[in-house]
């Protein structure tokens, strides 16, 4: 199967890249020449996915009646047979994948009548998410960036847990308050809220790269609200509720908590998914509220014509969508989106994009090779921090 | 051994008293062993103790573990960020009026950032461009001379509010700053050289203002590394080529103390800018010339030599080309 981001049917078997090194092996198993055990060799000798950029190629050794691959990349079929090589119990399945592609896996294997989703057993990267974890594949090019990992020699900030009195949901809402290292009461900081907080530290490594930001000057020393959501389905998708929740009783509660700028170039909402269309709707009710916004692969569904058919968890956001296409208001002077090409939101993302600056926001857009997933995410936000929240990085020389 | 390039520079009081300006740390080139020289070149009395100025490192000034281990109990740090917070909490009205103007500076700094990426995006496109040869050279010759009159407008506005600010507060007479500068000369006394470390330049710059200038310096040996060395220029040029949301153009910053003449001082110069670019290099030289743009790298070093400098064998600057060229050659 060729990489095509225009291709919307995948191509059957005959039509696979051919793994050089598989047909090596084939070769090998069909002459008798590889001993007695070719395939244990084989997967002795090489790592999996096996790379031969640009061609990545699935290998799953075991008794099964099928075995696919199961991914999340829009434009491809989401399940990808897999070839068993004759003779064997080794499966393979091979893929073609632009250099620093990221992209996110299971391998589904049918057995006895049953199908069963697996992490890739060949290949021990991983990444995690609130529905478990899944295989990962990384194509030339791609490398975890150095930001986002734990340093040692950084030093790292705090969290505060803050039960936030909330008339409006009826009961105290939970918040967890990152304060950054030399936290300084006699100073000011920049504040940024953000939706799925929780999950932005446990999968997205946000902690992490807080910290390493700010010690690289990056952006500057800032307070930082992780939300953890209620009923997020109906919360964060446009509901007047949670917008009022976040602007008339949260935002007052951390200034009189947290010695914050008052100006609305210091204050940044940010979310992913339903977290983005969340951050949307917050700035668009109140607007002159929130000057900075980091929306990744938001919800931002719209129709162009007839009736929403996304089901009805997103009528809401359909008519806020429809509306504010038809007259785009400065929801933020600043606005970074980001989205992957893998993804299903990408149309809606890049549609988002002129009405934005229609609007009169200062936007910076940015797409990555990678889908709806919190690594993605986590991967986009050294450039979107930086820009919505520059540092002293350009004062710094030390 | 050490390349030399014909600078004036010595200061207004004609001071002879060592200058050395060193890169970031790192390179090889311990502070240790720059006061080791300076004692056996006899500038300095063995042991003797040194004054530090740490301003620039903000709420970890007078942090012990950052100076070189070595001189930790000959170095007496002055404390300027410390104290200038001190000052403000003492003196509301100033502090008041030092807002207003830190706000003036930002607006005039938008303003100057937005008319200076305009008109280096017409030098870079006038650059592009194909047609007659002498009629291209005259606009692109015109297209940096706009950028030269930006960066010096910009400069004299920003002395001028600067200026105003000092005027109007009248800052050497009021009590706080009198009292924070009468301790600092006590913790002075009895230093024979200063070291500048480096840090945030703005509040490096500010701190020194607040507390003398260059009179605070004036008759010691001097050993200023990288936003310490940008302070002692003429001109305090911003720079980041690559930072991590985009691209970025080099800007004049503020006036610096003028003590190390004829030079910009590149702190970072490798890590910094794009130095395989001649065309963003050349514009850099070009802006800023007669004045030697100088890579300051881990491990350099530039020493004030008479009426010239002395730079370290690999010292390298950048020529009038945008290449990199070794701080010694004859533009």
């Amino acid at each position: 199967m060729r990489f095509d981001p225009h291709a919307r049917v995948q191509r059957q078997d005959e039509s696979m890249p051919r793994s050089p090194a598989i047909a090596a092996l084939e070769a090998r198993l069909a002459s008798g020449s590889g001993g007695a055990d070719a395939v244990g060799a084989f997967l002795d000798a090489n790592a999996f996915p096996l790379a031969e950029p640009p061609l990545y190629t699935f290998v799953y050794r075991g008794h099964a009646d099928a075995v696919r691959l199961r991914h999340w990349v829009h434009g491809l079929q989401t399940s990808s047979p897999f070839r068993r090589l004759d003779g064997t119990d080794l499966w393979c399945y091979t893929l073609e994948l632009p250099d620093e592609s990221r992209v996110e896996y299971k391998i589904e294997v049918v057995a006895r009548g049953r199908a069963e989703w697996i992490e890739d057993p060949l290949n021990p990267q991983r990444a995690r998410d609130p529905f478990g974890a899944n295989s990962v594949v990384q194509a030339r090019g791609y490398e975890i960036p150095d930001w986002a990992r734990e340093g040692e020699e950084v030093r790292r900030g705090q969290m505060d847990e803050l039960a936030v009195e909330s008339e409006t949901f009826g009961s105290a809402r939970h918040v967890t308050v990152y304060r950054p290292a030399e936290f300084r009461a006699n100073r000011r900081y920049p504040l940024l809220i953000v939706h799925d907080g929780g999950d932005y530290v446990e999968y997205a490594g946000l902690r992490q790269v807080l910290d390493q930001l700010i010690d690289r000057f990056e952006i500057p020393r800032m307070i930082v609200a992780l939300l953890h959501p209620g009923d997020r389905m109906s919360e964060y998708a446009a509901d007047p509720a949670h917008a009022r929740f976040v602007a008339e009783e949260l935002l007052p509660r951390l200034e009189r908590e947290y010695p914050l700028l008052p100006d609305p170039g210091s204050r940044g909402l940010m979310g992913a998914s339903l977290g983005a269309v969340a951050s949307f709707h917050a700035a668009l009710e109140y607007p002159g509220r929130f000057g900075r916004m980091l929306l990744q692969s938001g919800s931002f569904l719209f129709t162009d014509i007839g009736a929403n058919e996304s089901g009805p968890v997103f009528d809401r956001i359909v008519d806020m969508m429809n509306a504010y296409r038809a007259a785009p208001t400065a929801i933020a002077e600043k606005a970074f989106v980001s989205v992957g090409v893998y993804e299903p939101l990408v149309s809606e993302n890049r549609a988002l994009i002129p009405v934005l600056r229609r609007g009169g926001a200062d936007v910076r857009f940015v797409e990555s090779r990678d889908g709806h997933n919190w690594e993605n995410w986590r991967d986009r936000l050294r450039e979107g921090l930086s820009w919505l929240f520059p540092g002293p990085l350009w004062m710094v020389y030390e | 051994m050490r390349g030399s390039r014909r600078r004036r520079a010595t200061d207004d009081a004609g001071s002879p008293s060592p200058l050395v300006l060193l890169g970031p740390r790192g390179g090889g080139l311990a502070l240790r062993d720059v006061v080791g020289e300076l004692e056996a070149g006899g500038a300095l009395s063995p042991g003797a103790r040194i004054a530090a100025i740490t301003a620039g490192w903000r709420d970890r000034e007078a942090n012990e573990g950052l100076i070189d281990p070595r001189l930790a109990d000959r170095v007496v740090d002055l404390e300027l960020y410390r104290r200038s917070d001190r000052i403000a909490e003492a003196d509301a009205e100033l502090a008041r009026a030092h807002r207003e103007t830190r706000d003036r500076l930002k607006a005039l700094r938008r303003a100057y950032n937005l008319r200076l990426h305009g008109l280096i995006e017409a030098h870079r496109r006038l650059g592009e461009l194909r047609g007659d040869a002498s009629v291209l050279r005259a606009e692109r010759g015109e297209a940096l001379a706009a950028i030269r009159r930006l960066d010096a407008r910009h400069l004299d506005r920003v002395v001028e509010i600067r200026s105003e600010f000092e005027r109007r507060t009248t800052l050497p007479e009021r009590d706080a700053v009198r009292s924070q500068r009468r301790e600092v000369a006590a913790r002075l006394e009895g230093t024979e050289a200063i070291v500048l470390e480096g840090g945030h330049v703005g509040n490096l710059l500010s701190r020194l203002r607040l507390f003398g200038g260059r009179k605070l310096l004036d008759g010691r040996p001097v050993i200023a590394r990288s936003a310490g060395a940008m302070v002692l220029t003429e001109r305090v040029v911003l720079f980041h080529d690559r930072p991590p949301w985009g691209e970025g153009h080099p800007e004049v910053f503020d006036a610096g103390l003028g003590i190390a003449e004829g030079l910009v001082a590149l702190p970072h110069a490798s890590a910094r800018l794009a130095l395989d670019d001649r065309t963003r290099g050349a514009r850099l030289t070009a802006r800023f010339s007669p004045a030697s743009c100088v890579l300051l790298d881990p491990g350099h070093r530039i020493d004030r030599a008479g009426d010239g400098w002395s730079g370290s064998e690999d010292l390298e600057r950048l020529d009038a080309a945008g290449r990199r060229v070794p701080f010694c050659t004859a533009a």
